[in-house]
C-alpha cells in the first residue's frame, strides 16, 4: 500500500449533471481507495485497446476526500475536444473499467488563510466540492462564486445554493447575471486567500483585477483545467534511438511519446507540475507551460511535452 | 535472513551498541563511486536487494529496535521539546500514524498488527507490549499526542513538513537522533531556510530544482535518498542541544582507536505525500557502523577510503569532521591496494 | 559543529532598498525608535492612505491593532533593529499579512538575537562571536543561520570540542 501505481477502477455510476457535463462514480476493483487532500486530482486512462487511441486526461476529484469507498470526477465535454472528454461521453458506460493515477495535488487551500474565497467558471466548479467539507468541518470563513451557463454547464448549482445558502452565489449568463469580480475582491479582510478554477479568461480577470486593486500576488491561487490545445502537426525525432514520430494536431507531445511506449514522468499534462521536462536537441519550441522560468523557455533546450509544441516543422529531443 | 531485534543495548555512556555480522550485510553502504561528489540522488522508494535488506520494506524494523526505542525515552523523558507539532499539523500526523501502523502491521505481522472498524482503531506492539484502542483523528483517544505517540514506536526520526506557498514548511517532528541540527531552531522554517548551513549547494540551483521535484511527489510515489557523516562513539543523540557534552569526543581519535571509534552515519531518507493532509512525511532512519566493521567488506573499505580522501574542505568542515579526518584517511588506507 | 563555514547561508536575511508599493490602498510606517531617513522619506512620497507610529515594544498592543486593523490591500513598512523588525513581522503574519505586503528598511543596527541550542535562551544585544549566553553562560559560537520565528541567529558552545581551544573573539554583523 506504500507504494501505489495505477489503480484500476470501475465506474458505478454516470450522471449527466448539467447539458454539457457528466458525472463519473469511480471504485477500486480490487482494493481500497486511498484519501486524498481537497484539490487533488487523478490523471485517467481511456482507450488504448487494440486499434485504438489512449487518451490521457487530468481530473479534479469531487468528492469528499475522506471517502475511501469511491471518488467522483465530472467531465465536460469540450467542443475543440482532442478526444478525451467525447470518448468519456460517448464510450464510458457503467461497469466500464478504467485506470486512474494516484491523487496529486497542486490546488491544495492554504489553510493559514483567514477566510476562502473561491472562483469557479462552469465545470471549474469540481476542486471546490473537495474544499467544501474540510472548509465546513474546520469552520473556517469561505465564499464560493459560481458563473456558469445554465445551457451547458452549471452543474449542482441549485444544491450547492441550498445547502451553502449565503456562502454561495450563482451567476448564470444564460440568464443575464454577472458576477462583480471587483466588488467582491474589495469587501475581503486582511488574511483572504482567493482560488479560481475555470476558463484562463477567468483566471486572467481575477488576477488582473486583484493585482490593478493591489492584493497582495501570493493570496491568489489558481488552477487551469484546460489541458494540451491542438495545434500544427510536427515530426519529432528521438536523438538517442533515432525513432521519428508524427505529432498530430489533435494530439500532444506526450501522447505522442506514450503511444509509442515511450514512459516519460507526468503528473498534471497541464504544463504546471514540471515532472515531463523534455531536453531538446533541436528545433524551435512554442512554448505554452507555465513551469520552465522565462530564461529556460528561451534558452530554447528544454520543453514541457504534455502541452508544448514545435514551432517549425520538426523538433530533435536528446531522448 | 531477516535479523530480530535483540536486547538492549545503549548508545551513550559505555556505548554497548554493536552490529551483527547480518546487521553488518545490510548495512546501506552510501557510496556509489570512489569520488565523492555531491548530489541530491534522489529515488523512487521501491524495495531491492530482497529478503532481509535495509530497502525490502517501506520502514525498517532491525536488531537495534528496542535499543533505539530506549535511547528515544531517555532523550524525550530529559527534553519533552524533541517532539513538537504545531496545532495546525494535526491531520498531517494522523496521515503518518494511518501510513506507520498501516506499513508496520503489512510488513511484520509478527510484532505489529492493526484492526480497523472504520474510525475505531485496534493497535497491538508485541515489541513494545504496547495494547491501545482509539479513534483515528481523535487526539484525545490516544495516552500521548499522535506523533509523540508513534514516534516512540519507530527507529529514525520523522519530521513533517507543510506545504503551501509552493515551499515545504518544517512545522512537526520527534528528532531524538539527529546529524546536527536542532528542531527547536529550525521549526517553521522554509526549505531553503533549513537547509541554510549546507555550503556549496546553493549556487548551483541543486535546491531550487529539488523542491519542485518534491513539491509534484503525489500519494503513493515515496522517494529515498541517502545522507552521511562520520559520529564518533555510537551515539545517536548527536544533537546540538547536546554538543556541549558531546563536542569533546572528537579530539578523542587516536590512530590506535580510530577503527572502533569512529562510526560511519547512514542516514536513508525517504519523502512520502500524506493523503489527507497534503503535507510531505520526511524519514529519517540512522544506521551506525564502526569503520572496523566496515572495512571486513574489501569493496566498502577501497571505496571509503577513496570517497573520505577525496572529499572537499567545505564538506569536511560542515560535517564537522575537521579534527579526525586525516586519521580517518591514514587508517583507511591501508585496506586500498592502490596505496 | 558547523563554525566559519556558516558564513553566507541564505537563512541569513537580505535587505535590499525598500520602495513604496504604488498599488497599495493603505501604507503603515512603524519605526523602533524614530520615522527617521529612508523610511521618512518613503513617508513623504506616498500620497494616499497613510499612518506612522513609532513602538519600542515589538508586542505592543496598540501595535498588534493597527496591524489587524489593516485592509487586506495594505502595506506595512519597518525599520528599527533586526529582532524588532522580524517580531513585528511575524506579529503581521499572524494577522493575515502575505509576505509581499511586509517591507523592511536596512537594520539600524547590527546587534542580534543569539538562540543557545544547549539552554533556548535568547540573548540580546549580540555584537561579536564568541559571546556568552545569558542562560547558561557557555561561550557560544554566533552563526548566520537565522530563525524568523524567533528573530534570532543559531548559537552553539564555541569551545565543546578542546576547551582550551576557544576562537579569537571577531564582530559579527
Amino acid at each position: 500500500m506504500s507504494v501505489i501505481d495505477q489503480i484500476p477502477v470501475r465506474v458505478t455510476a454516470v450522471k449527466q449533471v448539467a447539458p454539457m457535463i457528466k458525472e463519473f462514480t469511480l471504485e477500486a476493483i480490487d482494493a481500497e481507495l486511498v484519501p486524498f487532500s481537497p484539490g487533488a486530482h487523478v490523471v485517467v486512462t481511456m482507450g488504448g485497446a487494440e486499434n485504438e487511441p489512449a487518451y490521457r486526461n487530468a481530473y479534479s476529484l469531487m468528492s469528499n476526500p475522506q471517502d475511501k469507498s469511491q471518488y467522483r470526477i465530472a467531465v465536460r465535454l469540450q467542443e475543440d475536444s482532442r478526444g478525451g472528454s467525447l470518448y468519456m461521453h460517448q464510450q464510458i458506460a457503467v461497469g466500464d473499467q478504467l485506470m486512474i493515477s494516484p491523487p496529486a495535488n497542486l490546488f491544495a487551500p492554504d489553510w493559514m488563510a483567514k477566510k476562502h474565497v473561491l472562483f469557479a467558471g462552469g465545470v471549474g466548479i469540481t476542486p471546490f466540492l473537495s474544499y467544501l467539507p474540510e472548509l465546513q468541518q474546520r469552520e473556517t470563513e469561505f465564499e464560493l462564486h459560481y458563473m456558469f451557463r445554465s445551457k451547458q454547464t452549471g452543474a449542482y448549482s441549485a444544491e450547492l445554493a441550498e445547502t451553502l445558502d449565503n456562502h454561495c452565489s450563482n451567476y448564470d449568463a444564460d440568464q443575464g447575471s454577472r458576477c462583480d469580480i471587483a466588488a467582491v475582491l474589495s469587501e475581503q479582510p486582511l488574511g483572504t486567500h482567493f482560488y479560481i478554477c475555470g476558463p484562463q479568461s477567468l483566471i486572467d480577470s481575477v488576477r488582473a483585477i486583484a493585482d490593478e486593486m493591489g492584493i497582495p500576488a501570493s493570496a491568489v491561487h489558481w488552477e487551469e483545467f484546460a489541458g494540451a490545445k491542438p495545434g500544427q502537426p510536427f515530426v519529432v525525432e528521438l536523438s538517442r534511438s533515432g525513432v521519428e514520430l508524427a505529432v498530430s494536431s489533435d494530439s500532444s507531445l506526450l501522447e505522442t511519446l506514450e503511444g509509442a511506449d515511450i514512459a516519460i514522468p507526468n503528473l498534471c499534462r497541464a504544463g504546471v507540475c514540471g515532472q515531463c521536462v523534455c531536453k531538446v536537441a533541436e528545433g524551435e519550441v512554442e512554448h505554452r507551460d507555465s513551469y520552465l522560468s522565462e530564461p529556460e523557455k528561451q534558452s530554447g533546450q528544454v520543453m514541457m511535452p504534455c502541452v508544448s509544441r514545435a514551432a517549425g516543422e520538426r523538433l530533435v529531443l536528446d531522448i | 535472513m531477516r535479523v530480530a531485534p535483540k536486547e538492549i543495548q545503549s548508545f551513550r555512556d559505555d556505548f554497548t551498541y554493536s552490529n551483527s555480522a547480518e546487521a553488518i550485510e545490510r548495512f546501506p553502504f552510501p557510496f556509489a563511486e570512489d569520488e565523492y561528489r555531491y548530489s541530491v540522488n534522489m529515488e523512487p522508494h521501491l524495495p531491492k536487494g530482497g529478503e532481509g535488506s535495509a530497502y525490502e520494506h517501506f520502514l525498517d524494523i532491525d536488531e537495534h529496535y528496542l535499543s533505539e526505542m530506549a535511547e528515544r525515552e531517555l532523550v524525550l523523558k530529559e527534553m519533552p521539546h524533541r517532539c513538537l507539532a504545531m496545532p495546525h499539523m494535526d491531520l498531517a500526523c494522523w496521515d503518518m500514524v494511518e501510513r506507520i501502523m498501516v506499513s508496520l502491521s503489512e510488513d511484520y505481522p509478527d510484532y505489529f498488527s492493526l484492526i480497523r472498524d472504520g474510525d475505531h482503531w485496534s493497535w497491538e506492539n508485541k515489541l513494545l507490549n504496547i495494547k491501545d484502542q482509539f479513534t483515528f483523528g481523535d487526539s484525545s483517544s490516544l495516552p500521548m499526542p499522535p506523533l509523540d505517540y508513534i514516534g516512540r514506536q519507530m527507529q529514525g526520526d520523522f519530521a513533517l513538513l507543510d506545504q503551501r506557498e509552493g515551499d515545504l514548511f518544517l512545522d512537526a517532528g520527534i528528532i531524538t537522533c539527529p546529524a546536527d541540527w536542532s528542531l527547536a531552531f529550525d521549526a517553521g522554517m522554509s526549505f531553503k531556510e533549513w537547509h541554510g548551513p549546507v555550503p556549496m549547494a546553493h549556487g548551483e540551483g541543486i535546491f531550487e530544482r529539488a523542491l519542485k521535484y518534491l513539491i509534484a511527489i503525489p500519494v503513493g510515489k515515496p522517494v529515498r535518498r541517502l545522507n552521511w557523516t562520520l559520529t564518533v562513539n555510537a551515539r545517536m543523540d548527536t544533537s546540538p542541544e547536546k554538543y556541549h557534552e558531546w563536542g569533546h569526543e572528537r579530539t578523542s581519535v587516536t590512530p590506535e582507536n580510530v577503527g572502533e571509534k569512529v562510526y560511519l552515519r547512514v542516514e536513508l531518507q525517504v519523502l512520502d505525500r500524506m493523503p489527507r493532509s497534503n503535507a510531505m512525511m520526511f524519514s529519517i532512519r540512522t544506521y551506525l557502523l564502526s569503520l572496523e566493521d566496515l572495512v571486513t567488506n574489501k569493496e566498502w573499505a577501497v571505496r571509503m577510503h577513496r570517497a573520505m580522501k577525496t572529499l572537499p574542505e567545505p564538506l569536511i568542515n560542515y560535517k564537522g569532521l575537521t579534527r579526525f579526518h586525516g586519521t580517518v584517511v591514514d587508517y583507511l588506507a591501508q585496506f586500498d591496494p592502490v596505496n | 559543529m558547523q563554525t566559519e563555514q556558516l558564513n553566507g547561508v541564505v537563512s541569513k536575511p537580505a535587505y535590499s532598498p525598500v520602495e513604496l508599493n504604488p498599488k497599495s490602498s493603505f501604507h503603515l510606517f512603524i519605526a523602533e525608535q524614530a520615522v527617521t531617513g529612508e523610511m521618512q522619506s518613503l513617508f513623504d512620497g506616498c500620497g494616499v492612505d497613510k499612518e506612522s507610529a513609532v513602538y519600542s515594544d515589538a508586542s505592543d498592543s496598540r501595535l498588534l491593532e493597527s496591524l489587524a486593523a489593516m485592509p487586506l490591500t495594505g502595506t506595512l513598512y519597518l525599520a528599527g533593529s533586526e529582532p524588532f523588525i522580524w517580531r513585528v513581522a511575524s506579529h503581521a503574519r499572524q494577522a493575515g499579512l502575505r509576505p509581499d505586503q511586509i517591507r523592511m528598511m536596512v537594520p539600524v543596527s547590527r546587534e542580534r538575537h543569539l538562540f543557545c541550542c544547549h539552554c533556548y535562551q535568547i540573548t540580546e544585544g549580540v555584537t561579536y562571536s564568541p559571546f556568552i549566553c545569558s542562560g547558561c553562560g557557555l561561550s557560544l559560537e554566533v552563526t548566520d543561520h537565522f530563525a524568523r520565528l524567533h528573530s534570532a541567529y543559531f548559537g552553539y558552545q564555541a569551545n565543546a570540542e578542546d576547551s582550551s581551544d576557544m576562537p579569537e573573539k571577531r564582530e559579527v554583523g
